[in-house]
């Protein structure tokens, strides 16, 4: 051993030491940089020309594929939580607190409030007046809330739409990125950029859609959906998104692309496969799935019940109802069938061995709709008849095959309707009634077309698109009360304007008349059906409406919450200590002053022997 | 380059400080709203009290305006009782007043006072409110009543309650109908005596004029057997030669019920004495027995005739069946030396007083009538030996047939007073009842000219050219409905009443009693002056006695029925204020903030954020980078 290893060592330690502060440059230089991930000096001790000396050998990304993986599943959830948050928040604006001015629940009390002054002061202008304000309010109200939803699910698809291009630069890039990890040649320091590069797609991609990833030896990644369709193996998926153009209330999803009124959204796999995405239920979390959601699901089920609030003020009040009492001579119920819309129906009840039965026939005079029979959400039995053509008869014997001979049905003519029972021995005919939308504003009956389709009759027929779809977008007050608001209380053109028998009428259905919901026509949305008066339905629309977004507010801040925890772990992990690194620095910093010393040591010693 | 939050002193107590910030930044909005949510979901599971609590509030709201509505109503109503109770009672007091005052200003001052007062009341009848008229049910839109000028004169085209009193009077009265000293009718009455003769051969009775001069003449003999399902067996012909008009010959027998009937002509009317064929034996006055042959029959009816137009007898009949006149109810006389037969089951009645043996003076004949308002009265007629006898006195004479003669004088000179004091105060008081109707039809009116021979009435339309004032255009209610024609919801279950309809039976009354006297004109000065306004005044008073207060729609049990109305809104009112304060509490228990609660968190969230900022400041300087050489 000589001086000349002592100097050699020392040198290589001085070697060592600068690449350490090189290392330790960078990490203070990138401290809070999220996307950065810590390095760290990894030496070796090294034997050799007699001496051991330590060497540089490799620089370590800290790195943990478990806590990535976590990261990248609740960014997706998050990202899904988070689009479902900011767009009921938007809907929950748009509805209002209750008793806001705004609000539903305002404008409806404040419409029952006018009917119920209206009974008081008939005669007065300036009642009949707030009476229709009060209406019109209502209605633009419905209009309103309709138009928020359909433009959030238009909104949607624009933001479906930049998201899939996002995606689709996001995956190709990540595409080449692999391509350059997998190039073994790669210099070292720039492959830990491009490794950082890499896991801040594979995040951006996570948020969009949920993405499971599989990190390989020579660090390329591999991603697919939790779904298991392929994102990223060796070729990218690419998405394409053809949106619908202007999305009405009409425009529903539909899984028969014929019928399908909303944008699609499909997946070119590498290997040429042509995938619909939403068809296949592909994306399950993510943003991608949350849009997707909010537009199919959430918006058109909170139209919905729009729909069903205003068909039930519409129906409370354009009803004449004409309730009949079992007859002891006929043992049961005559019904008059005469002026049926489509829409209009009959009920009765009966009791067939101790138990209850209620049926409803609706006039449906859309063949292709036929036969039509289902319980509704009351616990009706719903018959769909074509009462307009097959009259009396028609209804006769579609009861009669549907009930059997407990009872009995014939037509008296072409629109009148007998049922008949055995006179208590098994079944005993309760009730009957009709129901029918008024014909006019004075035809002397007490019920109004006050609101309207579009100015055309509202009868809730289910002939071709049914009427109710979309109905809260398109219900108006008639023109011809604003015309002459005197056709609130004047059944007749020669009737007393003091007169309040319609405006007690009206009143009456808004507190009595019921409502359910109709799921069969939305099956997809769910089984929360309204049912109730008028103002039960808003109640309950308001409450649920309520629960969703506290409902998403919650989740996301779960989310949040789970997600700030994995990031603080992240942080931990990868994230620059500065105090580390400056405790670090004056390690090195000694190190150096150190291995300099002993050169200068092996120097004067050298210079000793020299000088002999 | 992203910052993330490593870069804080303390990295892991960022969100915690951030969430701090939050609730601090809340609390202030709390504070400053005094409300605890901002949004809908921040009302959490609260949401659907705070919807329920909220519509229940508007309801009481709205119940609230109409209590409001409906107190206004009800004191505007309660004045208006108040002042027809005392329009009523003033009525009473002035119309029960006695005497016709000094030089009879009382009576002739009576009808324009009742002007006045007609003319107040239709102006509180056609009050109101808010453009509502209170007084028609729920024709709210347009004055319920007439006003007084109209209801009295009628107009340019509709005729008033005086043409209709004036058209009835005439009816009532008739023509000129006897012989005597009447020159005008007698309430629609016939007094004869032998103005047929009659005589039967075999199996024809001839029935020919008196012989004296100015008798009444036959003017018609028929039958009713002949018609369809009759028996066929009169044959009437005009017999030859004057006066000898008519010839009624049996062929065989009549049917019970078939009649004979001859219309006598009058000076300026006519009226029918029936024959009925019975089976009773003896018949009746106006009746003759059914023989078993043509003979016999034809003898019954002689003696059927000669009986009604017998020379001691005197004959007073109603002119036809119809309803206007006088409609006699029967005779009494404490002679026995006259005796009496009525015939007052079929139409027309006749009243027969035959003089068989001459009566002493101051016995008396009394004949009971109805006049046309369904008013009963009387008159009696005492025998006295003074000539000329007066009004209500009969002479003497020298024979029953003179005596005869004489009671039939004195019941045409009693009847025509009678004319011009009862029967026109009760042809008044009927007209009145017929203009002023109770259910908004129009008034019937008497079927002419000619008026005095009239004998049915017909609506007083436009179309039967006798356009008539309609007085009330309101709603009509039936029954006990009256109040039920206006209501105010004032609960879900609870509705108060509060119509009143200007045709109520006590309204009505007052309206009446003031009319006809208004409609009328009196003056002492005329003959039987006092008496008629007497006879009208009474029966007004009568008509809104205070007798009458407890019957369903009088004005005091309108008053009392909206005083129950009142009470009912009183304690809905009530209920509500207590109820809605209870709501409110509620609410705001779910809405509100208790400023003080938030005051002290607002305290609690500065000192913890103040202490996590100066901690973290003081740990911003502990970086090792600060004590580096």
């Amino acid at each position: 051993m000589g001086l000349g290893v002592t100097l050699s060592n020392a040198l290589s330690g001085m070697r060592t030491t600068q690449d350490g502060l090189t290392v330790l440059s960078r990490n203070v230089a990138n401290a809070g940089n999220a996307n950065y991930h810590k390095q760290s000096l990894v030496t070796k001790d090294m034997n050799g020309g007699g001496g051991t000396y330590s060497a540089y050998v490799n620089i370590v990304r800290a790195f943990t594929a478990s806590l990535q993986r976590n990261h990248v599943s609740e960014l997706g959830d998050t990202g899904f939580a988070d689009v479902r948050n900011t767009f009921l928040q938007r809907l929950e604006t748009a509805f209002g607190k209750p008793g806001d001015p705004n609000s539903l629940d305002t404008a409806l009390q404040n419409f029952t409030s006018s009917l119920e002054k209206l009974t008081v002061s008939p005669e007065d202008y300036s009642t009949r007046a707030l009476t229709l304000d009060a209406a019109q309010t209502l209605a633009q109200r419905f209009n309103s809330l309709s138009g928020t939803i359909q433009d959030l699910r238009r909104e949607t698809e624009t933001q479906i739409g930049a998201e899939v291009n996002t995606l689709n630069q996001s995956l190709l890039t990540l595409q080449s990125i692999n391509n350059r990890l997998s190039d073994k040649t790669l210099d070292q320091s720039s492959r830990l950029s491009v490794l950082d590069e890499r896991d801040r797609l594979v995040t951006k991609i996570s948020e969009i859609v949920d993405t499971q990833v599989t990190y390989r030896a020579d660090d390329t990644v591999a991603l697919m959906t939790r779904s298991g369709l392929g994102l990223l193996d060796q070729g990218a998926t690419t998405f394409s998104f053809e949106p619908a153009g202007s999305l009405s209330a009409n425009s529903l999803y539909d899984i028969n692309d014929a019928n399908n009124g909303v944008g699609v959204l499909t997946a070119y796999t590498p290997s040429g496969l042509k995938l619909d995405v939403v068809d296949q239920k592909l994306v399950q979390s993510g943003r991608l799935a949350g849009l997707i959601n909010m537009r199919d699901v959430t918006l058109p089920q909170a139209q919905a019940q729009l729909d069903t609030i205003a068909a039930g003020i519409t129906q409370a009040l354009n009803t004449n109802v004409n309730t009949v009492s079992r007859d002891d001579t006929i043992n049961g119920v005559d019904l008059d069938l005469s002026n049926m819309e489509s829409g209009d129906a009959l009920a009765f009840s009966f009791n067939q061995s101790g138990q209850k039965h209620e049926y409803r026939v609706v006039n449906v005079q859309d063949n292709s709709k036929l036969p039509m029979n289902y319980v509704n959400a009351d616990g009706e039995r719903v018959i769909g008849v074509n009462i307009t053509s097959g009259g009396a008869a028609a209804v006769a014997a579609a009861l009669q095959s549907a009930i059997g001979p407990g009872l009995t049905f014939s037509a008296n003519s072409a629109t009148s309707l007998r049922i008949a029972d055995d006179n208590g021995v098994n079944t005993l005919v309760t009730f009957g009634e009709t129901r029918k939308v008024a014909s006019g504003p004075q035809d002397g009956t007490s019920a109004i077309n006050l609101f309207t389709d579009a100015q055309s009759t509202f009868t809730n027929s289910f002939d071709g698109t049914p009427q109710i779809r979309g109905y809260a977008s398109r219900i108006a007050v008639g023109v011809d009360f604003m015309n002459d608001n005197r056709l609130l209380v004047q059944t007749t053109p020669t009737g007393s304007l003091g007169d309040a028998t319609r405006a007690s009428y009206l009143l009456n259905r808004m507190d009595n008349a019921n409502f359910t919901s109709d799921n069969r026509l939305m099956p997809e949305l769910g089984n929360y059906s309204l049912s109730g008066s008028v103002a039960g339905l808003v109640t309950q629309v308001i409450n649920y409406q309520g629960d969703q977004i506290q409902g998403a507010k919650n989740a996301l801040d779960t989310q949040m919450v789970a997600l700030d925890a994995v990031e603080q772990r992240m942080s931990e992990e990868y994230g620059v200590d500065v105090d580390e690194e400056m405790a670090r620095l004056m390690e090195l910093q000694n190190s150096y002053a150190a291995s300099a010393r002993v050169v200068s040591v092996a120097q004067e010693l050298i210079n000793s022997l020299l000088q002999i | 380059m992203k910052i993330t939050n490593s870069l804080f002193p303390i990295g892991g107590a960022y969100p915690y400080v951030k969430k701090l910030n939050e609730s601090l930044q809340q609390l202030q909005v709390q504070l400053a709203t005094q409300e605890k949510a901002q949004t809908l979901s921040q009302l959490g599971s609260n949401r659907v009290y705070d919807l329920t609590l909220r519509s229940r509030l508007s309801r009481l709201d709205a119940f609230r305006a109409n209590i409001d509505t409906a107190t206004l109503r009800l004191d505007f109503l309660d004045n208006s009782m108040t002042r027809l109770a005392e329009i009523q009672s003033d009525s009473r007091g002035s119309l029960s007043a006695s005497g016709v005052g000094e030089d009879g200003i009382e009576i002739a001052s009576a009808s324009e006072i009742a002007y006045n007062r007609l003319d107040e009341i239709m102006a509180i009848l056609n009050g109101d409110l808010n453009g509502r008229y209170m007084f028609a049910g729920n024709r709210t839109d347009s004055e319920p009543v007439v006003n007084a000028k109209i209801l009295i004169d009628g107009d340019s085209s509709r005729a008033g309650l005086k043409t209709m009193i004036s058209e009835r009077k005439r009816a009532d009265a008739g023509g000129l109908a006897a012989y005597g000293d009447a020159a005008n009718g007698i309430g629609r009455l016939v007094v004869d005596r032998t103005a047929v003769t009659s005589t039967a051969v075999t199996d024809t009775v001839t029935l020919s004029d008196s012989v004296n001069p100015g008798d009444p003449t036959i003017a018609s003999v028929s039958t009713n057997a002949n018609d369809v399902g009759g028996s066929g067996a009169v044959t009437i012909t005009p017999a030859g030669g004057a006066p000898a008009p008519a010839n009624v010959q049996f062929t065989g027998a009549p049917n019970p019920g078939e009649t004979v009937t001859v219309r006598m002509q009058y000076a300026n009317s006519t009226a029918d004495f029936v024959f009925t064929a019975v089976t009773a034996d003896p018949p009746g006055l106006g009746e003759f027995t059914i023989g078993g042959t043509p003979d016999e029959n034809a003898a019954n009816l002689q003696a059927a005739v000669d009986k009604m137009f017998h020379p001691s007898s005197v004959t007073l009949a109603e002119d036809g069946d119809h309803s206007f006149g006088i409609k006699l109810d029967g005779a009494t006389t404490d002679s026995l030396g006259i005796s009496i037969a009525e015939q007052t089951t079929a139409q027309p009645h006749v009243l027969q007083m035959t003089v068989d043996a001459q009566p002493s003076e101051g016995q008396k004949v009394k004949i009971s009538y109805t006049l046309p308002d369904g008013s009963k009265s009387s008159f009696e007629l005492v025998a006295t030996h003074s000539s000329p006898p007066a009004r209500g006195e009969f002479e003497i004479g020298a024979d029953t047939d003179t005596t005869a003669a004489n009671i039939g004088s004195a019941i045409t000179t009693q009847l025509d007073y009678v004319r011009q004091t009862d029967l026109a105060a009760a042809s008044a008081n009927k007209a009145t009842e017929e203009f002023i109707t109770t259910d908004g039809s129009p008034p019937k009116r008497v079927d002419g000219p000619p008026f005095d021979s009239a004998t049915q009435q017909i609506d007083g339309t436009l179309a039967n050219g006798k356009d008539t004032v309609v007085w009330y255009s309101g709603e009509t209610a039936a029954g006990n409905a009256a109040r039920q024609t206006a209501g105010a919801r004032v609960d879900e279950s609870t509705t108060a009443y509060f119509g009143v309809l200007g045709n109520e039976a006590g309204i009505v009354d007052l309206i009446r009693a003031n009319a006809v006297i208004a409609a009328e004109t009196f003056s002492a000065e005329e003959v039987g002056g006092a008496d008629r306004y007497q006879a009208t005044a009474s029966r007004q008073v009568a008509r809104i006695a205070a007798a009458n207060n407890g019957r369903s729609g009088s004005i005091s049990v309108i008053s009392l029925e909206l005083g129950l109305s009142r009470a009912k809104v009183g304690s809905a009112a009530e209920r509500h204020a207590a109820y809605g304060g209870q709501l409110e509490t509620m609410l705001s228990s779910i809405e509100s903030v208790d400023v003080n609660e938030v005051a002290m968190q607002l305290l609690a969230v500065r000192t913890n954020l103040e202490a996590s900022y100066q901690t973290m400041s003081r740990l911003s300087q502990l970086s090792l980078v600060n004590y580096l050489p």
